[in-house]
């Protein structure tokens, strides 16, 4: 099992991250706000739970139902605090609904595939269940696979890419919206439609904020952004990517659409 | 979870107008949206030219795709998912960006006389013709139309002819009609792919 302190810093990185982005970005300050609250809970979530993996049970049937249902009241007291006015009334909500709704949300967003629950059930659901699923990926073998558009290891959906060092390259590895776990995917492909002609491929970039880019696919009409660590060593891919909620609106106006939306709805 | 790819739904931005899913204002996004200077690349899978292990690179090039605008070449990579290099490369390799775009690139012929310790402009007609001559002159002296048994070589050893990897297929096949037809046998080229 990951050493506790090891989580901890890759938690912690995570968070001084946002509160330096917050800085930068300041379009993106109120989701940074929330994201920066949303990211210390789930260091206490992930810190409190020290669950040994079983490799031969799927990691989604080994989620901790109970450690979930009781961050749950945790997640929607800092939404009432720190989110915008819709998310707040959606946890005033379910705060009156009580534990069991709270359980039926946790088990769709375990189960089903995203388009079965609100925006704010999915932000709901995957900020109690992201740090318990990646306390468990982390303690599986990383898996090499390149034909996969889903999580090896959890069959979640990809959220984002990310470009890693890799010689005088870089390799791209999807990151998973439900357990955080990367899995390396080829480049110049289009993990949703299988398109690999180039013309077809484009990717869009801005000066401004050229770690972070857009890759399109002109065929299917969906997007992913993706970090580039190769151009700032210092990204925290997760962060990042968030940050520039910016191009997510930008490639929203151009007539594309992500497949699963990150923690914070971008 | 099972997912087949007919299942990869779409999701957009916004929630409702104006807001995102979460309820967070887009006015400020869409302003920095609007701001961002926002360039379109294509990545191209290549082949390095130089040597004979035939690296793998990714060249890519900005441009939005217009017809008759040749896209510019910004950035060459190793490619990762190549099974021969796996995104490394060598010094040559990583400087092929400069091979295609380079600021220094000789733009008109240049000569060096004899005894000169500098390069001066020549130009295209007069730089042939230099060439011409002393070709013609040099293989006037040493041609050789029959070796010492008295067989017919039509050789002439005296002149060689240095090509490059990056030479195409049809610089090289004028070099080796030209070439061989004035009987030049040191052929040198480097093309290992």
């Amino acid at each position: 099992m990951e050493t506790s302190w090891i989580a901890e810093k890759r938690w912690r990185d995570r968070i001084s991250r946002a509160r330096e982005l917050r800085q930068q970005h300041p379009a993106a300050e109120a989701a940074l706000r929330l994201y920066e609250a949303t990211l210390k809970f789930q260091t206490d979530v992930a810190v409190g739970s020290k669950t040994l993996v079983q490799p031969e049970i799927s990691l989604r049937e080994q989620i901790n139902f109970s450690s979930a249902t009781s961050a749950m009241a945790g997640i929607l007291s800092l939404a009432i605090e720190y989110g915008p006015d819709a998310l707040a009334v959606e946890a005033r909500r379910l705060e009156h609904a009580g534990p069991e709704s709270w359980v039926k949300l946790l088990e769709s967003a375990v189960s089903a595939d995203p388009s079965a629950r609100s925006g704010a059930e999915d932000f709901f659901g995957r900020a109690c269940l992201q740090p318990l699923a990646e306390n468990l990926q982390t303690q599986l073998p990383k898996v090499a696979n390149s034909i996969q558009a889903t999580c090896p290891l959890c069959g979640g959906l990809p959220q984002m890419a990310v470009l890693r060092p890799e010689g005088e390259g870089a390799s791209r590895f999807l990151l998973c919206s439900f357990c955080l776990g990367e899995w390396l995917y080829r480049r110049i492909a289009c993990p949703w439609c299988g398109e690999e002609d180039k013309e077809k491929l484009p990717r869009y970039s801005a000066e401004e904020c050229a770690h972070v880019h857009v890759e399109a696919c002109d065929t299917c009409k969906r997007y992913l952004k993706a970090v580039d660590m190769t151009m700032d060593g210092l990204a925290v891919p997760l962060v990042d990517e968030a940050a520039l909620a910016a191009l997510d609106v930008w490639a929203d106006d151009h007539g594309y659409a992500k497949v699963i939306r990150n923690l914070l709805g971008f | 979870m099972d997912l087949s790819r007919r299942a990869f739904l779409k999701t957009g931005v916004a929630g409702t107008v104006g807001l995102s899913v979460l309820g967070f204002d887009l006015q400020p996004l869409q302003a920095q949206s609007s701001s961002l200077k926002i360039s379109r690349t294509t990545q191209t899978r290549s082949t390095c030219p130089y040597c004979s292990v035939s690296c793998g690179i990714i060249i890519h090039t900005i441009g939005d795709g217009a017809k008759n605008v040749t896209p510019q070449v910004v950035h060459v990579e190793g490619d990762p998912d190549h099974p021969i290099n796996r995104g490394t490369l060598c010094p040559k390799g990583s400087s092929l960006l400069q091979d295609i775009v380079n600021e220094r690139r000789l733009l008109k012929p240049q000569v060096r006389r004899p005894g000169s310790d500098h390069w001066e402009d020549i130009g295209w007609d007069q730089a042939i013709d230099e060439i011409a001559t002393r070709t013609k002159t040099l293989r006037d002296a040493d041609f050789i139309e029959k070796d010492a048994k008295g067989q017919t070589v039509n050789r002439w050893e005296s002149m060689a002819f240095a090509g490059g990897c990056t030479d195409t297929n049809e610089f090289n096949y004028l070099v080796v009609k030209s070439m061989r037809a004035m009987g030049v046998t040191c052929l040198e080229n480097q093309a290992r792919v």
